[in-house]
């Protein structure tokens, strides 16, 4: 079926390109024709009329056999050697030589013809070929259009198994790995010298094993949100305990929203700047949240692929957070990006409309 | 003597672990993995105290609670949602 919405506009493209080629030498024939009448017609008529009388004919001359001692080039049709000739780059566009006769003697006429009088004959086949290109044209996008369909729906069930997946190993983790933390507490409280700097090493394994747990099954939940309305300094207040360094820059709006996932967002977006540079300022307004940071901005190389999950630059990173969130903006009906600070550092910015 | 606390919740290490924790401080500990087995344990018990899980396999923490809230009215218990042990309510 595709390979046939493909040939099927190529071969009306052939076929119009054949039928234009064939009428433009149709062309040719028309107008030499129209030369070889007019001529007829200067053997009877005074050249006025037939001028008055033509419309495609646009300059006419005539030459007598005396004129060819001082034009050469004429000489050839008064000798009898040729009998008519055509010159397609005269500025006119069409120019032809025909000798006629008249009860006075041989004579040549230089005819200027115009030559879209011969427009008629292709103008149609010329709409097909327009024609042709175009439906050429949209089957190649549809059919492009289509492809990428396929392959976007073909990812897209890719990562929802994948989110499955996590969800599933997440949960299945998170019980084990709680008790597995809650033991280690037990022989930490109770352990003396390197046993005890062991323990606590093995906890802060755990933890990272713990925030992976939750990362995965954050980004793996749709979010639904519970909207309600807050005023930002309700926001402030959650988000400062976690980022004291930070400088926030806000005053104060009301704003409608899910409360815990614009935090979590927003917690987000400050921990990886905390951890890029040692400079945070949060900016805040209606429609706008900003977190900038002085650390060393965003590699070009990582760019295209910011908002992917699995994509870190961290030695300790999960790689989910800015996935998470963009799933989290984008069900508060917001979008989220990142560009390059200047003169350095990184700028996130979080997006609403407020109307 | 004191009572025994009754831990239910399906996950063996967090089961094991809660009981490690109250058997450390001192108390008597019973474990049950379901709702039945608590069922069962009670006829055969009695206790000061029922820490269970919220999801189980057969019901849920709220069953347990009704069920003892019936059977034995004077007991306090908690519910730990999804696995996570909750602060352990002063003993009686």
């Amino acid at each position: 079926m595709a390979g046939l919405l493909l040939v099927l506009p190529l071969v009306l493209l052939v076929n119009a390109l054949l039928m234009l080629r064939e009428l433009e030498q149709a062309r040719g024939a028309f107008l030499r024709n129209k030369a070889a009448e007019i001529a007829a017609r200067l053997e009877q008529l005074p050249i006025q009329q037939v001028t008055e009388e033509e419309p495609a004919l646009l300059d006419v001359r005539t030459y007598g056999p005396s004129d060819s001692a001082a034009e050469p080039s004429i000489r050839p049709f008064f000798n009898g050697q040729e009998l008519f000739r055509l010159e397609e780059s005269s500025p006119s566009g069409f120019r032809a030589w025909v000798p006629y006769h008249t009860p006075a003697g041989a004579r040549l006429a230089r005819l200027d013809l115009n030559p879209k009088a011969a427009d008629f004959l292709t103008a149609r086949p010329r709409q097909n070929l327009y024609l042709s290109i175009a439906v050429a044209l949209m089957m190649g996008a549809l059919m492009a259009y289509a492809v990428w369909a396929r392959e976007k729906q073909a990812r897209l069930a890719r990562l929802a198994e994948l989110g499955q997946m996590s969800a599933v190993l997440a949960h299945e983790i998170r019980n084990p790995l709680g008790a597995l933390k809650g033991f280690l507490q037990l022989a930490q409280e109770r352990a003396t010298g390197d046993t005890r700097i062991w323990l606590d090493t093995s906890l802060e394994q755990t933890g990272r094993l713990e925030q992976l747990v939750k990362d995965l099954l954050a980004y793996a939940r749709a979010p639904q949100p519970k909207w309600r309305v807050i005023s930002w300094r309700e926001m402030e207040i959650r988000l400062r305990p976690h980022a004291p360094l930070v400088a926030f820059h806000a005053a104060d709006f009301q704003l409608r929203t899910d409360p815990d996932m614009l935090e979590q967002a927003v917690l987000n977006l400050l921990r990886n700047a905390i951890e890029a540079g040692d400079q945070v300022s949060l900016h805040a307004e209606p429609g706008l949240i900003r977190v900038t940071d002085n650390g060393p901005g965003i590699p070009p190389e990582l760019r295209p692929k910011l908002f992917q999950p699995f994509v870190t630059t961290k030695a300790q990173g999960t790689g989910l957070g800015l996935a998470i969130v963009r799933n989290l903006v984008r069900a508060l009906n917001g979008n989220v990006q990142l560009t390059n600070a200047r003169p350095t550092g990184a700028c996130a910015e979080i997006r609403w409309s407020t109307k | 003597m004191i009572n025994p606390i009754l831990v239910v919740d399906d996950d063996p290490g967090f089961r094991k672990l809660l009981e490690t924790i109250l058997a450390g401080e001192g108390y008597p500990v019973e474990t049950a993995a379901k709702v039945a087995d608590a069922r069962r344990l009670c006829s055969s018990h009695s206790f000061s105290l029922v820490i269970s899980d919220l999801k189980l396999p057969d019901g849920d923490g709220l069953d347990v609670q009704k069920w003892f809230a019936e059977h034995a009215p004077k007991l306090p218990s908690s519910s730990s949602p999804a696995s996570v042990p909750s602060p352990l309510p002063s003993m009686p």
